[in-house]
């Protein structure tokens, strides 16, 4: 299997790494925010945006992340039942 | 046994999908509206609401990816189960599920001394001094003769 079909196949965690990289930027990108200003009113949209925004992209790459492990059972109980029948008929 | 969830390629349906992904694109609108909402709010009180508005749209999508990944996580493992309690005579060619298993064995021997016909290959036999028997002259093996 050459490199790009690999990567084709493997969609799903790729850009579950992705979201988590970008979970974690923004993140950082809010703390940096909220670090940058005393006042609560003016923390509040990096608190949303940084905090939030970054707990959501991560909680999309642990779905992605998992969802392709499901699915790659799912496929080799399929192969699983295919062969037994096709041992039976 | 895959008409009841999703396809043979993944183990949603196609209701599942639908609501992952209105999930998720509810909370990410429900996100970036209480943003834009609380970046134009001098008020911290009235930023509060919008933080609550986040929140919301965050409980939003992990309720709908919880429920997801356990509607997945329940498909694959009753099809798990389906598949370990198939009846093996079910799954046999017809005619070979009432016929002894030792009739295709063109050699079976016994250990010297021993009681139990064995395959040639049974590790139960090897290393014995072995005679060459039919399938009569004893107990079939539990191990190569099943």
């Amino acid at each position: 299997m050459d490199l790009v079909t690999k990567l084709r196949s493997q969609w799903d965690r790729l850009l579950a790494v992705a979201t988590a990289i970008a979970a974690a930027g923004t993140l950082v990108a809010g703390w940096f925010g909220v670090s940058g200003t005393p006042y609560p009113a003016e923390q509040l949209p990096y608190l949303i945006s940084g905090g939030v925004g970054g707990l959501f992209l991560l909680g999309i790459s642990a779905a992605l992340w998992l969802s392709a492990d499901l699915q790659d059972e799912w496929r080799k109980l399929d192969r699983i039942e295919r062969a037994i029948r096709e041992r039976a008929s | 046994m895959t008409a009841r969830y999703g396809s043979a390629h993944r183990p949603w349906r196609d209701g599942d999908v639908v609501m992952v992904c209105l999930s998720a694109v509810g909370g990410v609108v429900a996100i970036a509206i209480a943003w834009y909402g609380a970046d134009r709010s001098a008020v911290l009180h009235h930023a509060t609401g919008w933080l609550n508005l986040a929140v919301a749209g965050f409980a939003v999508t992990a309720i709908g990816i919880a429920l997801w990944l356990l509607r997945g996580r329940r498909a694959v493992g009753e099809r798990r189960t389906t598949l370990v309690s198939l009846d093996p005579g079910e799954t046999e060619p017809a005619g070979e599920a009432s016929r002894p298993a030792v009739d295709d064995t063109p050699e079976l021997v016994r250990a010297v001394g021993m009681q139990r016909v064995h395959r040639p290959e049974c590790p139960l036999v090897a290393g014995k001094q072995l005679e060459t028997v039919d399938q009569e002259d004893g107990q079939a093996c539990g191990v190569c003769l099943v």
